[in-house]
């Protein structure tokens, strides 16, 4: 056993003619954030998407190669995606609460799993916490999600994916649709998030990467180009493809 | 140039004002004399007679009755069919050449004048199925007319959902038939309002289709299947039949401000109820 | 247009004006030596009149490195080059003020003989000069071998320095009216020294610059 929460090996995927990731070996390690950086269209959300299986859904597209979540492949035809889904959370882009109350938003996940209706009000108030934003939303908890700004909307989001107590946490460009308000408070919450899950983040904001994560891997055309410490990344990296894109030489 | 593109745009201005009270003043003067026609002839025992020369009577019950068992009958059968083929065509077909044709046809069903729904109806249910004039085989006939505006409706309405609830739920873990109940339909609520009302709106004025389908009936009920499997006219094809006959047109104007009457409630009752909806979320 | 081309400028503005920098620092320590070794007090003058220019120098660079750390927060070897630069021109101005402090000296000189009291003090000027410019050049260059052979030189400074200490001890104890001038002498000596420690400061920010390594600690 090695000491990954997930891992990638010799990973490739395919959209049609498009080969979208070229053998990707990546580990990503337990109570740590994971940053994927890299150009539009380097293959990095992709990436982000085979460890939960979000791809299934996409047309014509064909994987290769293993990803394993603690020991086990998800690939593998005998697994049950919805619960790998449940083991493996996510958080989109753009904030995107379902039309209902606040609250039905964060039991949507816990009722879908048949949790039992009596622990819903204590998941509701744990999870909002977790997602600092139970303060805000305490005394109207039954109003529409959509009432709420994007940058609570967003947290609202995080809050609804901790409400089935994932392992490991997706977040595909999290902030991207955020003011700088908004972005701080995610950012500070990823920290905290840090200590209970294991978080993988996309961002197009490289100070976002080199802020918040422990590990950053640049992706560049579908290749993994380095994986390091974010320090030595953005110190010293050790592939000049890299120094040229986090120092925006191109990109 | 500035005060060229200025009076262009004060013209542009007036011709779309002009319009809009052109067109309001036309609706409100059909209403209007519609109304003025047909109001004075409605009478309590109009209302609650059937026709008949021994009685002496003229009611339009028995219509009335008729519209209402067509509707409802009509609404069961189409509106389940047509919600879970728009589901099915929007959620699981993809996007293959079946489906575009299924759309196609269902595009050019929407069109076709009624009379020829009528006529296949007759051949088909009337003639083909032995259903005889009934008012089973003009529900069915109409159920097949729209079907197709149900279907693009909800259709619509289940493309507006945006694609982000979907991938949402789906990281949540949730399945497709999971997020179908519970995010899509109710979502699609006022879509499927909309045609619903729609559909209300045709059965209530459709005439050609039925004629030739239910028939020309006009006995009162005795029995809901009894009533279902015999002939029996709408308000609108007897409005047509008096209309025809050409000896009065109070009887047909008094039908007619019923009707209106009818379209009106139906669609102030489905705003209520969509705006409920709405404020439930 | 290419991406970042104002910052690449900015940088390459940045550059120049260090190297102009340190070329005002080799002439300063260069002139200064010489109006010691030929005793010509108009160009010790001329050293002191000109340390103004490095001190201006330096002002605008540190100010263009806070900008471009402000405006552009650089990361990797951007941001060496940028540290490399704010760190190095503290040692070049040392050097220029170190130069004119020993121009200063020199102008209290009346004549040849007072440096015969410490022979070695020729030497020693020449290889902190030399050390100055090898400095200079190995940033020029980005030249690593030079900026440890550089460093290495330094101990041949420290050694004369305590050649010329003794010298200077014994000529006092021969001669005690000598004790002013010899103590003048003394401090030529000490500046000396620094700008060849200085001289080795700017060689480690070299260093620093192409390998993120500060004496042998990975620093960035």
């Amino acid at each position: 056993m090695n000491n990954f929460k997930m891992e990638s090996k010799d990973l490739h995927l395919h959209y049609g003619e498009n080969h979208v990731l070229k053998g990707i070996n990546l580990g990503v390690r337990p109570n740590e954030i994971t940053a994927l950086i890299g150009p539009s269209g380097c293959g990095k959300s992709t990436f982000l998407k085979t460890l939960n299986r979000m791809n299934d859904l996409v047309d014509n597209v064909k994987i290769e190669g293993e990803v394993y979540f603690d020991d086990i492949n998800v690939y593998d035809s005998k697994i049950d995606v919805y619960l790998l889904r449940k083991r493996v959370g996510m958080v989109f882009q753009k904030p995107n609460p379902f039309p209902m109350s606040i609250y039905d938003n964060i039991c949507y996940g816990p009722k879908l799993h048949g949790v039992v209706k009596s622990k819903f009000d204590e998941i509701v108030e744990k999870s909002l916490k977790g997602a600092a934003l139970w303060e805000e939303t305490k005394d109207r908890l039954k109003k529409s999600a959509l009432s709420l700004s994007g940058g609570q909307q967003q947290r609202l989001c995080i809050a609804r994916a901790l409400a089935i107590n994932p392992e490991v946490l997706l977040m595909d460009e999290p902030t991207s649709a955020l003011d700088p308000i908004s972005t701080i408070k995610i950012e500070d919450l990823m920290s905290d998030l840090r200590k209970k899950y294991t978080v993988v983040i996309v961002t197009h904001n490289m100070q976002q990467a080199a802020r918040i994560s422990d590990r950053t891997a640049f992706f560049l055309m579908g290749d993994m180009v380095e994986f390091d410490e974010t320090e030595k990344i953005f110190s010293m990296p050790k592939d000049k493809k890299t120094e040229d894109y986090i120092t925006g030489r191109f990109g | 140039m500035n005060k060229k593109f200025r009076l262009f745009d004060f013209f542009i201005k007036s011709l779309i004002w002009i319009s809009g009270i052109l067109i309001f003043t036309v609706l409100i003067s059909i209403i209007f004399f519609v109304f003025y026609r047909g109001l004075p002839s409605i009478s309590w025992n109009f209302l609650i007679t059937a026709p008949s020369e021994l009685d002496g009577t003229i009611g339009i019950l028995p219509m009335i009755i008729n519209t209402v068992y067509i509707i409802v009958i009509t609404l069961v059968i189409s509106t389940p069919i047509g919600i879970f083929s728009a589901i099915y065509l929007n959620e699981y077909a993809g996007k293959n050449k079946l489906v575009k044709i299924i759309e196609f046809t269902t595009e050019t069903l929407a069109g076709i004048p009624s009379i020829i729904y009528g006529l296949f109806g007759f051949a088909f249910f009337v003639v083909g199925l032995k259903l005889g004039y009934s008012i089973l085989s003009g529900a069915l006939t109409l159920t097949i007319m729209i079907l197709p505006t149900i279907i693009r409706t909800v259709q619509e309405a289940l493309k507006t959902v945006p694609n982000m609830y979907r991938e949402g739920a789906l990281g949540l873990g949730a399945t497709k038939l999971h997020i179908i109940r519970t995010i899509l339909v109710p979502s699609s609520i006022p879509g499927i309002l909309t045609a619903i009302i729609l559909s209300i709106g045709r059965i209530v004025g459709e005439s050609a289709a039925l004629i030739f389908t239910a028939g020309l009936g006009y006995s009162l009920p005795s029995g809901f299947f009894e009533h279902v499997k015999s002939t029996g006219a709408t308000l609108t094809v007897q409005l047509y039949q008096y209309a025809i006959r050409g000896e009065s047109l109070e009887i047909p104007f008094a039908i007619a401000s019923i009707l209106v009457i009818i379209v009106l409630i139906v669609n102030i009752a489905t705003k209520v109820i969509a705006k409920s909806f709405n404020k439930e979320r | 247009m290419r991406p970042r081309s104002r910052f690449d400028d900015e940088l390459e503005d940045l550059n120049i004006k260090l190297i102009e920098m340190g070329a005002l620092a080799q002439e300063a320590i260069s002139d200064s030596v010489k109006a010691l070794l030929t005793n010509r007090p108009e160009l010790a003058k001329s050293v002191i009149a000109n340390d103004r220019n490095i001190d201006e120098l330096e002002k605008v660079i540190e100010q263009k490195c806070l900008k471009l750390l402000m405006l552009q927060q650089p990361v990797a070897r951007d941001l060496r080059v940028i540290s490399t630069a704010l760190k190095m021109i503290t040692d070049l101005e040392r050097i220029g003020d170190q130069a004119a402090d020993i121009a200063d000296l020199t102008l209290r000189f009346n004549d040849q003989e007072q440096l015969s009291f410490a022979k070695n003090i020729s030497p020693m000027a020449d290889i902190a000069k030399s050390m100055v410019k090898s400095c200079i050049e190995a940033y020029i260059k980005n030249d690593l071998d030079l900026a440890t052979n550089t460093i290495k030189r330094d101990d041949e400074v420290d050694d004369l320095f305590d050649v010329v200490k003794e010298e200077l001890i014994q000529t006092v104890t021969k001669d005690k009216d000598k004790a002013d001038q010899a103590i003048d002498l003394m401090m030529i000596a000490k500046y000396l020294e620094r700008i060849g420690d200085h001289a080795v400061n700017v060689c480690e920010w070299v260093i620093f610059y192409s390998t993120g390594l500060h004496k042998k600690t990975q620093i960035l």
